[in-house]
């Protein structure tokens, strides 16, 4: 049995440029990403140490499996391999030779965040639903009078938090990142 | 509908043009690749993700149709929307490209 790593990590792959490099610079040290979760913790297998180019694809919607193939093997056709699939992402790697750069055009970085940006445009939507969650609890805490129904909403708050920091991270990360594309990649 | 489609793809990313063009014959994605570094003399490299993207977006708007697959490659070529829609596209280069000319043709003289 390979051995496994456990590791936090706060990049979200809505900011692929550094997330991608992340998992490139893991791979450098002996490390391929088996499986993520939503919530920031990677789990890493021990392998050969090399330097690979990590590939992110991420979709709206489900895929077929018909379709999942057909991006699975156009992948292959370009050297890559499927080390890991969750939900709705993809993670794919290739090893790159020695002297190769492994450097994107600007055109392509483009066009990958027209992809990712229509993806995760629901930060937008999230943002909002947490702010007007937000803003009920506020409004609970000042009004209410009733002291248990105000710890059980102390309570749900607090449970409830780690989702908003993440959603609040989530579309801080995406206008950070539509910010740069604009400024920089434009 | 088809007008709509026509304005979206209007100007063309070069990635999207070189798709089209390529997809006069039929092809599938990997050989779009290898046929677009050929005709750009490798200046143009289609990364798989965007391939696959433009691909799946084309074959929902109507202009490519999938006609078989080979092994698991799938195969695509051009259809009559997408034909009007990259020949709009090349009258406009070819406007580009004569305007251009004259512009710098009137300022030598």
């Amino acid at each position: 049995m390979s051995e496994i790593k456990k590791e936090w990590n706060f990049t979200l792959p809505v900011n692929f440029l550094k997330y991608e490099a992340y998992l490139s610079e893991m791979n450098k040290k002996g490390w391929k990403l088996k499986k993520k979760t939503w919530m920031y913790l990677h789990y890493f297998e021990k392998c050969e140490a090399g330097n690979y180019k990590y590939e992110m694809e991420v979709f709206e919607k489900p895929i077929t499996k018909e379709e999942e193939l057909s991006l699975i093997s156009l992948y292959h056709d370009f050297g890559y391999e499927l080390i890991f699939q969750g939900g709705l992402q993809f993670f794919f790697r290739k090893k790159i030779e020695e002297n190769e750069a492994p450097e994107e055009s600007v055109r392509e970085l483009n066009e990958k965040w027209t992809r990712m940006k229509a993806v995760y445009k629901v930060y937008s939507f999230s943002f909002t639903m947490a702010l007007f969650y937000l803003s009920q609890i506020l409004f609970h805490f000042l009004t209410s009078t009733n002291s248990l129904l105000l710890t059980i909403e102390i309570v749900f708050f607090v449970l409830s938090s780690p989702f908003l920091i993440a959603i609040f991270h989530g579309y801080i990360s995406y206008l950070k990142m539509d910010k740069r594309f604009r400024e920089k990649y434009k | 509908m088809q007008d709509n489609i026509k304005k979206i793809y209007s100007p063309m990313t070069e990635s999207a043009f070189y798709i089209l063009l390529c997809l006069k014959k039929p092809n599938h994605g990997y050989g779009i690749v290898q046929q677009t570094k050929e005709l750009t003399e490798g200046e143009i490299i289609i990364s798989p993700g965007t391939m696959y993207g433009t691909l799946s977006k084309m074959e929902k708007d109507g202009l490519i149709q999938f006609v078989k697959e080979q092994e698991t490659r799938k195969i695509y070529i051009i259809t009559e929307l997408g034909e009007k829609v990259l020949e709009k596209e090349m009258n406009r280069i070819i406007r580009l490209y004569a305007n251009v000319r004259e512009v710098i043709r009137n300022e030598r003289d």
